[in-house]
């Protein structure tokens, strides 16, 4: 087994920039690098200065839904340098970090606007914030504002189809489309988007300590990032003694949940495993290209439970032939944080200054994710620290499913679109919906193939007037096997993304087959 | 797109090259299919030979995965096969340095998928590609089969037809 050299602590560092070049092309650069990761020589620089870190807030405290995505979309046509948060006319509009209000007033398109520059940790960046009427603006030009501060109301003014917030954020301050970037990490969690310059700014941001990242939802900031917690449910059940609970407290200790953190020692990632550890645990479990990336929450925390698994395992034994004492979840962590060697060299948790203080450390922090209701609530049934094998396996079989589908009605059909965090590019396919609805459904124990010919090979087939909500019905069919796939809401009638027409319910087809896959 | 065409779900394992070799051209030493040798006029074979060429790659003879792009240059559009990609070997890391030592080869598979995509027009065909990285590995591996999946997109030139963009 490789061994993991202490310290690992993480400090997370920005990326440099990536060159410009198209989208396509810089994501064949970046899956061709990714034989690697990048060179660290290119991507990552020194950590900002202190003292030059916003405090932020979410622009909208209570719920909202997102209707338009940053990046191109079709309607209307062209470039959208921000995204739309609907809400109801009059709902409270914070300004979502600290500054001086540059503008605040009319502005074409937007009928009103208000534009708060902020210092940030490499230089000024504003925020924009669009559509208000003229009743709903609460501040003025060269106002000091707080992040949290009521700022504006939800209009629907200029060129808008409806209430809602327009919410853009430009790195540098210059207001113009090229400088945009997409604010949506900020508000849903940081998702890594290696060939983008989100990534740039979100790592620049997300370096200051004083930053919390927050759920764009109306409950109050949960304690376990939304985003980590299928995937700590999953890789808390891959055996006994290391749960969910546990593992959350070890990733906050790690890395704070920064999805891009790397420490000065070269650790990386949400659970900073080294170059030389991260392949022999690694497998590509976020569906993406080879060779899996530390930078992904579903790979790094999956590594991080089959790691612990294993040093579980080997503590649990060398506590049965004597050779080391102690509790073994104490004994897995100190064998994560220093190796199993040091552990066993020592015959218990090894007097590294670093190690003495990791322990406990997690042990600790583990009390609050155990009370986190939604962190544990769906791993509970039964044992809840210990999910044997077999319920790990087993699948709610309701139609959790078709209520995720339905959250994007209306959506756009885009080709590829759509990924286990929800669309891209603004829309879904049919397998790319199917994929995700699935995955949220059953709190993410089950994630189909990307594809509808690969969906058609999980679970079984099932005569069609048996269909019943959840099942996969695909039609579309040739030689080869279908082109598309819906999700059954009823006996008669499905959800799916299709072509031209977006996410819609429909009257199951004639020529469809179906398969339970739940 | 013309009546002849037919959905291919060719598996092109190295059991299988022979058949390959036939069906979309030349096998050559990396693993991928020639791409010199493909059949231009059909967009499906171009869009299967340009993705098997790119991800087949011989650590040890290769310098890095830009030796893949090269070889698959090509069957790329102008503006794709334009890019320069600055790769060396040491950029390459530590993954492609344990390969060229361990004599991996990583062979490419490319399915093009009956899923759904954009209507074909006479210019361009888009086609979603699933995708089979063998690793032969002389030692165990954590891993020896790499899935995933690309949405490409091909384009007619006077040469015939050219992938002009990927995704994955």
């Amino acid at each position: 087994m490789t061994q993991r050299p202490a310290p690992r602590r993480a400090r997370p560092t920005p990326s440099a920039g990536v060159a410009r070049m198209p989208l396509s092309v810089r994501r064949l650069v970046v899956l061709i690098a990714a034989v690697s990761l990048l060179p660290p020589t290119t991507s990552w620089a020194a950590p900002p200065e202190s003292g030059q870190c916003p405090t932020r807030a979410t622009p909208i405290r209570g719920s909202w839904t997102q209707t338009s995505g940053f990046g191109p979309r079709e309607d209307p046509p062209g470039f959208h340098p921000g995204i739309d948060m609907a809400d109801p006319v009059g709902t409270e509009i914070d300004a979502a970090f600290d500054g001086t209000v540059r503008y605040a007033g009319a502005a074409q398109g937007y009928g009103n606007w208000v534009v708060i520059d902020s210092p940030g940790p490499q230089g000024t960046f504003a925020s924009l914030y669009g559509h208000m009427y003229d009743n709903g603006l609460f501040v003025k030009p060269g106002e000091q504002v707080k992040a949290g501060q009521r700022i504006a109301s939800v209009g629907s003014n200029g060129f808008s189809t409806g209430p809602h917030l327009h919410f853009g954020l430009y790195p540098g301050g210059r207001l113009d489309d090229a400088s945009a970037v997409d604010p949506s990490p900020l508000l849903n969690g940081a998702q890594r988007k290696t060939d983008s310059d989100v990534a740039v700014l979100v790592s620049q941001i997300s370096s200051c300590p004083t930053l919390q990242v927050l759920p764009g939802t109306a409950t109050a900031r949960p304690v376990t990032p939304p985003d980590y917690i299928p995937w700590l449910q999953k890789a808390g059940s891959l055996c006994p003694g290391i749960d969910a609970a546990l593992l959350a407290a070890q990733v906050e200790t790690e890395s704070a949940f920064r999805v891009d953190a790397v420490s000065p020692a070269g650790a990386k990632g949400p659970a900073q495993f080294m170059d030389g550890t991260w392949p022999s645990w690694s497998k590509p479990d976020d569906g993406k290209p080879p060779p899996p990336s530390p930078f992904s929450i579903p790979n790094a925390l999956m590594a991080q439970g089959r790691f612990m698994c294993a040093l579980y395992r080997q503590a649990t034994d060398a506590i049965a032939k004597g050779t080391v004492s102690g509790d073994p979840v104490g004994l897995a962590l100190a064998g994560y944080n220093a190796g199993f060697g040091a552990v066993q060299k020592y015959g218990g948790i090894p007097p590294y200054s670093d190690t003495v203080r990791y322990v406990p450390d997690i042990q600790s922090r583990r009390a609050k994710y155990a009370a986190d209701p939604q962190l544990v609530s769906s791993t509970s049934s039964g044992t809840s620290t210990t999910p044997n094998a077999t319920a790990a396996m087993e699948v709610p079989s309701d139609a959790a499913a078709v209520d995720f589908a339905k959250h994007f009605l209306g959506r756009p059909w885009v080709w590829g679109g759509g990924d286990l965090n929800g669309p891209t590019n603004g829309g879904f396919d049919s397998s790319g919906l199917a994929r995700y609805a699935v995955f949220k459904g059953t709190n993410g124990k089950l994630t189909l193939p990307r594809t509808v010919a690969n969906q058609w090979t999980v679970g079984r087939e099932i005569p069609r007037d048996k269909v019943q909500a959840g099942d996969l019905v695909f039609t579309g069919w040739s030689q080869a096997g279908p082109a598309h796939v819906a999700i059954a809401i009823d006996t008669t009638h499905v959800i799916a993304s299709s072509m031209g027409q977006g996410v819609t319910i429909s009257d199951i087809p004639v020529d469809a087959k179906a398969r339970r896959v739940a | 797109m013309t009546a002849r065409r037919t959905w291919r779900r060719t598996r092109l394992a190295a059991i299988a090259m022979p058949i390959a070799a036939m069906a979309v051209g030349c096998v050559n030493a990396s693993g991928g299919s020639d791409p010199l040798n493909v059949d231009r006029h059909n967009p499906s074979a171009v869009v299967q030979s340009a993705v098997q060429t790119l991800f087949s790659w011989q650590p040890g003879v290769d310098d890095s995965p830009v030796d893949a792009f090269d070889r698959a240059r090509p069957l790329m559009s102008v503006s794709l096969a334009a890019q320069e990609l600055s790769l060396t070997t040491a950029d390459a890391g530590m993954q492609w340095q344990q390969w060229a030592s361990d004599r991996t080869i990583i062979t490419a598979e490319a399915e093009i998928l009956p899923d759904e995509h954009p209507i074909d027009t006479p210019d361009t065909v888009r086609r979603v590609v699933a995708v089979t990285l063998t690793i032969a590995n002389p030692a165990p591996a954590p891993q020896d089969a790499i899935h995933f999946t690309m949405w490409v997109t091909a384009v007619n030139t006077p040469d015939g037809w050219r992938v002009d963009s990927v995704q994955v």
